[in-house]
């Protein structure tokens, strides 16, 4: 390409290109919702277990094994972070959707914890999967995330009317919906992408 | 009616880079190397004239002890763009009637 002009019409035609070119760069491959996913998904299932069948003294301290799967991811950022050239408004805005996540789910343990409301921090966890997911989909476009946030909501209903044991279940569920089933489908399409 | 195009981005390489970034936060300049096929001489010197028209930003950094150079739109570049994608279809609606 040189410094050269167009006539009005060869302008038109270069920016639509160059858009395109931009915004067909999808970058999401799914590989953080199936780390995260299925790092949550097993260990609700085992809290579920454990706390059915009283196995341990002090079940919740299984979530201290959820720092090795956040160190990880926080180390696939950074090295993300390290090889990508162009950084996206969709990356960007889903970036603090999931940091605001963060912070509200650390907040949802910390009053919940603290008013011994311990019945209700699965469903309200639920309620918080939900939000991330879904404007994660919306934002990339990409469906199954917007309905497996829908399925958070729902599942987060349910959990009411469920045992503190059996909530884990109800975890589960919103997991596989929300994370794991999508994030296959996100690497399908990222592997197809690419091959385009 | 005739309006007169900016002469800043009635430009192939400056038009295409004002392009790339309306569409991103920000870009490398490896980035914009890649997608433009331009020269990395040329290209840098059309990054310079859309800076000093003050349409985009330009942040020089070190990534892993190599140079890195992201640029990315600024508000005044932006409503340049826009000014430039309506008067040329407004050109092109006087060329057609």
């Amino acid at each position: 390409m040189e410094d050269k002009t167009l006539s009005s019409a060869a302008s038109l035609q270069l920016i639509d290109s160059m858009i395109n070119k931009a915004r067909n760069r999808f970058s999401e491959n799914g590989h953080l919702y199936l780390v995260w996913g299925w790092s949550i998904f097993f260990i609700t299932l085992a809290q579920f277990f454990i706390i059915r069948y009283q196995l341990l003294a002090k079940p919740q301290l299984l979530w201290m094994l959820t720092f090795v799967p956040w160190l990880y991811m926080m180390i696939y950022l950074r090295k993300k972070q390290h090889t990508e050239t162009v950084r996206t408004y969709t990356e960007e805005i889903t970036g603090y959707v999931w940091l605001v996540f963060v912070a509200m789910m650390f907040l949802n343990g910390l009053i919940l914890g603290k008013a011994k409301a311990f019945q209700a921090i699965l469903p309200l966890t639920l309620v918080l999967y939900g939000m991330p997911t879904t404007i994660s989909g919306i934002v990339l476009r990409f469906r199954p995330l917007v309905l497996g946030g829908a399925a958070c909501g729902l599942l987060a209903i349910g959990s009411l009317f469920a045992d503190y044991a059996h909530q884990h279940l109800f975890l589960s569920a919103a997991v596989a919906a929300a994370w794991i089933l999508p994030g296959y489908l996100l690497r399908r399409r990222y592997r197809t992408l690419l091959q385009h | 009616m005739f309006k007169d195009l900016d002469p800043i981005l009635h430009s192939q390489l400056r038009l295409a880079v004002m392009s790339l970034l309306i569409s991103v936060r920000e870009a490398e300049f490896t980035f914009l190397k890649e997608k433009t096929n331009a020269t990395a001489g040329n290209l840098s010197v059309q990054i310079n004239k859309l800076k000093d028209a003050g349409y985009i930003q330009v942040k020089k950094q070190f990534k892993d002890n190599y140079p890195q150079t992201l640029c990315s739109i600024t508000d005044t570049g932006i409503a340049a763009f826009e000014k430039y994608v309506r008067d040329l279809q407004s050109y092109l609606q006087t060329g057609a009637a």
